[in-house]
């Protein structure tokens, strides 16, 4: 897309350009080509391709196509902190704060909510944003390739906090996993073991 | 057309007839200036009004710029800086774009469609007042340190009582609306001024392309700010009395205010933009010295993109959890106003290319328009594509992408609409000296602030953090913005010293120093109170070039009215299509009213802001007795037939004409009251299929009697009102005054079933259904009630002798409010039967 | 004169505003099922191996193309009497373009009625 809009600003650039260099110069091109070349033409050949592959890679991103039914992870924002609890543990349920513990390598559905205002879950490198509202459970599908330490952010303005409600998640292979679930709290208010609240506010 | 005709038969030399018209049209000095009704005062006003706030608005953008200058920055708590922003927001918004486009336009369309003023003068000067006031309220608020914080959007629920306890989201809901009540006002205005008050002879197809662009504009304010104003009354009722609308836990949903916010804020974009694409249309082609090529191109293309931009709203919500497809939807045609948009591109390149550009300094920064606009479209076009937004939505990509639109796509062209009309308002020729460091210094602070903050998007910084770690990687980023933005900020600066310097100091100039085509550099610069001595009858697109002595002809009286009769203000109406001449306009003189309204109207914000509930309704009351009070010295009360126009021609005065302005005016403003009355119908089905905690605990089952007595009296009224405006009923006295009497006890009865069942329904407070009835219920018995003023009011008219068969307008305007609450009657009444009904099965 | 002008009036607004009238109430008829539709499950009802829901939208569309094209073919054969001044051939020729471009904009919005899932 940068390419493309690099491309097509030059383009307008270069002929406003060229307006002021060669006066008139333009004076014998018919109408129709700015108006149907630039204006319908161009447009049409630009975005039909972008709009098409837009909702193809859309549909693939919501699905996650051709996994198994994934782990479920539940995820209740705050202000200004991240609630994340593991109902399918295998020790029974667990809980963490501001900080989520994900499987490398399969898909993880989580499920999103807010206990009091909007806020937005985000992950920059492992998928795009989804909003806690309260109410209401979105679900987000997502998958970490390889372990490791992923930084994630509230996206949604949320109130004084917003600028520290940071979180991490980490990616563990599956043995580690579920010895990493282990070692958690069975609930979030028991003094977590396990809170290591990523770039704590200022 | 008809200049071949005789003229009047004596005209008086130019110098009489100038003072003679002035002597009518003028605002009297010193505290006179109050009563300011006239548009070339009043736009200047908000003019100057939104060049103040676009400072304000610029100095809150240095203090944000400042405290994100560097990591960790101690400048600024949340606390402030929430504060910061989302009043920058707001008053840019606000404040600052809409009332500049607004005055623009007041100041511009008569001249430009060649009448002497806008149709409803008081209703220009009362908006001005409501805006002023309104924005002075924000403003104070700042200063107290109170100002609105939850971001300019207001999300619930962070904007709700609970989470926003002060009085800062108030002030945002009843400041916004207050100003919004002069948008309102002035779309009605353009849109009537456009389609009636032209020159003769000027055919929608004659009409200059800035109009069009304004026509269309003031249409989608028309039905773009009514949900914004509605949304702010449920959220504001919902702060005060506790109804919860947007409450998850009792039946309401937050997601109900992004709808009816975006349903406004998209379509926002483009009427700040449009106006500034009419004064590029407008100001390219004089520059390029040829035509604008695609005339009707452009037409067409705007009126695309005024309906395709009503369709992207949710695409400020792609994350809140819509399916996928629905998001589709919003993402095509998000996607397909890129092509309107390209249409008018090119048809600026085309015209350049064909012409012979000079480039002057207006024709500067239209360069730098085109320049940064492009690029804002071109992210804009990438914002639309949902997996890319996932990605970048609520970072700063986004901020960058929004001020490359709204200042490309608005604050270039107005710069440069400031350089090409500034020598019409002052008289003084043009000057460059400061004009072009100015623009370098905007242009390249511009793009060094918003340039780079796409990659500090990229790179992951969220909106509307306060401050940022050390090690985010964003630091040099942020650090250029800055240094751009006080650059930036410079400019702007030096761009007020000239505009001031040129306007004390310049040397004076002969008129249209840009030998541009349009009708506005056919009046003296500056212009005087009445704009034209006399009224030109146009035959093309470029009257000015067809007759280059035009001015100096209508400055003789050569054109129609030509003369002062009765010491009247007089305009010429036509038909909408062809431009024939249908009607004399009498406009108003110079009047305290429109102020004193807005006083009252004020003093009902401001009560309603300290929750003074007793005080509100007197100060509602009050506002709307002044309001009436304006028909005082309107109307006549004697039939007087068609009268002498010059030219040998003559037409009906606007009392006694089918097409008088008001009656479109009427039309126009209940089409805003049904988009507004459809946002709340939306609004209540909405949460009965989102919302969470549905179906109610209790369900309201109105009873069938005071149903039928609803339907009954709405039915007589609507009936009466039409009959009491047939020309039968009005030629007598008893019978037109039976007929609304009538109407009247019809509004009664039904104001009286509204009220029974508003006394039924369950405890609005408790669910969003209960709350969302009780809504309804209002509104329709407020239109009841209304009804029963205004047939009172022409029962009074009638008395005062303004009324006769011939005299039709006071009946006449009226009339359809009765029919219009019958619908609404029959609307209300459905949901309230069929919603649990529905439920129920 | 004011029969005539009356009309000339209403094939102003048709011709330029009808078309895109019809597909704001297309866009609307569409998002408004589709989310009653999801809300109530319609997608897992199955219709000849298509779910209820897609079927209805579909219908949707197909049926505002229609109304579009029957809108276009109207303003065509308007007489050419009235097509005698200028103000009346450009609203008529503007009206077309209108209209078209209305056209244009549905059969663009139908592009997107195949994504793989309906309600995710």
């Amino acid at each position: 897309m940068l390419a493309g809009a690099l491309v097509l600003f030059a383009l307008v650039m270069a002929l406003l350009a060229w307006a002021f260099v060669k006066p008139a110069a333009g004076s014998r091109i018919p109408v129709r080509f700015w108006l149907a070349g630039g204006g319908l033409v161009l447009p049409a050949l630009v975005l039909t391709p972008l709009i098409l592959v837009a909702i193809w890679s859309g549909d693939r991103l919501v699905l996650h196509a051709g996994t198994e039914v994934p782990l479920r992870i539940e995820i209740t924002a705050r202000q200004w902190q991240w609630d994340v609890a593991y109902p399918d543990a295998e020790d029974g349920p667990r809980a963490s704060v501001n900080l989520l513990h994900i499987p490398a390598g399969r898909p993880v559905e989580l499920r999103i909510t807010s206990a009091d205002v909007i806020h937005s879950f985000w992950v920059p490198r492992l998928a795009g944003k989804i909003d806690a509202i309260p109410g209401h459970i979105n679900t987000l599908r997502l998958e970490a390739t390889v372990p490791g330490i992923y930084r994630g952010v509230c996206a949604e303005f949320c109130g004084g906090g917003h600028a520290g409600m940071n979180f991490t998640v980490e990616a563990h292979d599956v043995a580690a996993y579920a010895a990493q679930l282990a070692r958690l709290a069975d609930s979030a208010d028991d003094g977590p073991a396990d809170t290591r609240s990523a770039e704590a506010a200022p | 057309m008809t200049d071949s005709r005789a003229t009047n038969p004596s005209p008086p030399s130019p110098l009489r007839l100038h003072k003679q018209l002035d002597a009518v049209w003028g605002t009297p000095p010193g505290w006179g200036r109050l009563k300011a009704v006239n548009h070339n005062i009043v736009g200047r006003r908000f003019i100057v009004t939104a060049f103040v706030f676009f400072v304000i608005g610029g100095v809150l953008a240095m203090l944000i710029r400042a405290q994100l200058a560097t990591p960790r920055s101690a400048f600024a708590g949340p606390e402030i800086y929430n504060q910061l922003f989302t009043m920058h927001g707001t008053v840019m918004m606000f404040l600052f774009a809409i009332p500049m486009f607004e005055g623009l336009a007041m100041y511009l369309l008569p001249k430009l469609l060649g009448a002497r003023d806008m149709a409803f003068p008081r209703l220009s000067a009362y908006g001005y007042w409501c805006y002023l006031f309104g924005g002075a309220m924000l403003i104070a608020s700042l200063f107290a340190g109170v100002a609105p914080d939850s971001g300019w959007f207001m999300y619930t629920p962070l904007s709700s009582r609970t989470h926003t306890p002060g009085i800062n989201a108030d002030v945002w809901l009843l400041g916004v609306t207050f100003v919004e009540i002069s948008a309102l006002s002035a779309a009605i205005e353009i849109i009537v001024t456009i389609l009636k008050l032209r020159a003769p002879g000027m055919s929608l197809d004659k009409m200059p392309l800035f109009a069009w662009y304004l026509l269309v504009t003031a249409f989608m304010m028309l039905f773009g700010f009514p949900p914004l104003i509605l949304g702010s009354i449920l959220l504001e009722t919902e702060r005060a009395f506790g109804f919860p609308f947007f409450d998850p836990t009792r039946g309401g949903d937050p997601l109900l205010w992004q709808h009816l916010f975006w349903l406004f804020g998209h379509p926002e974009v483009y009427i700040i933009f449009l106006p500034a694409a009419g004064a590029v249309s407008t100001i390219l082609p004089v520059l390029a010295r040829r035509e604008i090529i695609g005339y009707t191109w452009i037409v067409v293309a705007v009126v695309a993109l005024a309906f395709l931009s009503f369709g992207l709203w949710v695409h400020h919500m792609f994350t809140v959890g819509i399916p996928h497809l629905a998001l589709a939807f919003f993402s095509s045609a998000s996607t397909a106003v890129a092509v309107p948009t390209a249409i008018q591109i090119f048809a600026w390149i085309g015209t350049l290319m064909a012409g012979r550009p000079q480039l002057k300094v207006p024709m500067l920064y239209l360069l730098g328009f085109f320049s940064v606009f492009v690029v804002g479209g071109l992210t804009g076009v990438m914002l639309a594509i949902v997996p890319f937004n996932w990605q970048v939505h609520d970072t700063h990509f986004v901020v960058a992408h929004l001020h490359y639109v709204l200042v490309g796509g608005f604050v270039f062209p107005m710069l440069a609409a400031a350089y090409y009309w500034l020598p019409h308002f002052t008289g003084r020729r043009p000057r460059y000296d400061l004009g072009v460091p100015t623009f370098w210094l905007i242009f390249i602070g511009f793009n060094l602030t918003f340039l780079v903050m796409h990659w500090t998007g990229l790179m992951g910084m969220p909106r509307r953090v306060y401050t940022y770690a050390p090690d985010a990687g964003w630091t040099w980023l942020n650090l250029v913005s800055s240094i751009g933005g006080f650059m930036m900020a410079m400019g702007f600066a030096l761009f007020a010293a000239d505009m001031f310097l040129q306007a004390r100091f310049g040397r004076r100039g002969a008129r249209n120093p840009w030998n541009a085509p349009t009708l506005d550099w056919a009046t003296p610069t500056p212009p005087p109170s009445y704009n034209f001595a006399s009224l030109p009858s146009v035959a093309d697109r470029a009257p000015l070039a067809a007759t280059p002595d035009l001015g100096v002809k209508l400055a003789a009286g050569n054109g129609y009215l030509g003369f002062v009769r009765d010491g009247r203000l007089e305009t010429l109406g036509v038909d909408m299509v062809s431009g024939r001449i249908n009607q004399v306009i009498r406009l108003p003189s110079p009047t305290l009213l429109p102020l004193v309204s807005a006083l009252a109207t004020g003093s009902f914000f401001v009560a309603l802001l300290f929750k003074l509930y007793t005080l509100a309704p007197i100060a509602f009351v009050a506002a709307i007795a002044t309001l009436l009070l304006w028909t005082r010295t309107t109307g006549a009360r004697a039939d007087s037939g068609p009268v002498a126009i010059g030219h040998g021609e003559a037409a009906l005065p606007q009392s006694e004409s089918p097409a008088a302005p008001a009656r479109q005016a009427m039309g126009l403003a209940l089409a805003a009251d049904a988009t507004a009355y459809l946002s709340l119908v939306f609004g209540l089905l909405f949460l009965w299929v989102v919302a969470p905690n549905w179906p109610p605990p209790e369900l309201f089952q109105p009873g069938i009697a005071v149903s039928a007595l609803a339907i009954l009296g709405s039915v007589v009224a609507a009936l009466a009102g039409q009959q009491a405006a047939l020309p039968g009923s009005l030629a007598s006295g008893t019978r037109r005054e039976g007929w609304l009497a009538l109407a009247i006890a019809g509004n009664g009865l039904a104001l009286i079933a509204w009220v029974l069942l508003l006394a039924a329904v369950p405890d609005p407070a408790r669910h969003g259904y209960a709350a969302s009835v009780f809504a309804l219920l209002t509104y329709t018995a407020l239109h009841a009630a209304f009804g029963i003023l205004f047939a009172a009011y022409g029962i009074r008219r009638s008395r005062s002798g303004f009324v006769s068969a011939a005299r039709a307008l006071d009946i006449a305007v009226l009339a359809p409010w009765h029919s219009f609450t019958l619908a609404l009657t029959g609307v209300t009444l459905l949901l309230l039967h069929g919603l649990p009904m529905a439920m129920g099965s | 004169m004011t029969v005539r002008t009356t009309i000339g009036t209403r094939l102003a607004v048709a011709g330029l505003a009808g078309g895109f009238c019809v597909w704001a109430v297309c866009f609307t008829a569409l998002y408004a099922v589709l989310s009653v539709g999801c809300a109530w499950n319609w997608q897992e009802v199955s219709l000849g191996g298509l779910s209820a829901l897609r079927l209805g939208l579909i219908a949707i569309w197909l049926a505002h193309v229609v109304l579009l094209v029957w809108l276009f073919a109207v303003l065509r054969r308007q007489p050419a009497e009235s097509a005698s001044a200028p103000a009346a051939i450009f609203l008529r020729r503007a009206g077309l373009a209108a209209t078209a471009a209305a056209f244009c904009a549905i059969l663009w919005l139908g592009l997107t009625l195949h994504t793989t899932q309906i309600c995710a």
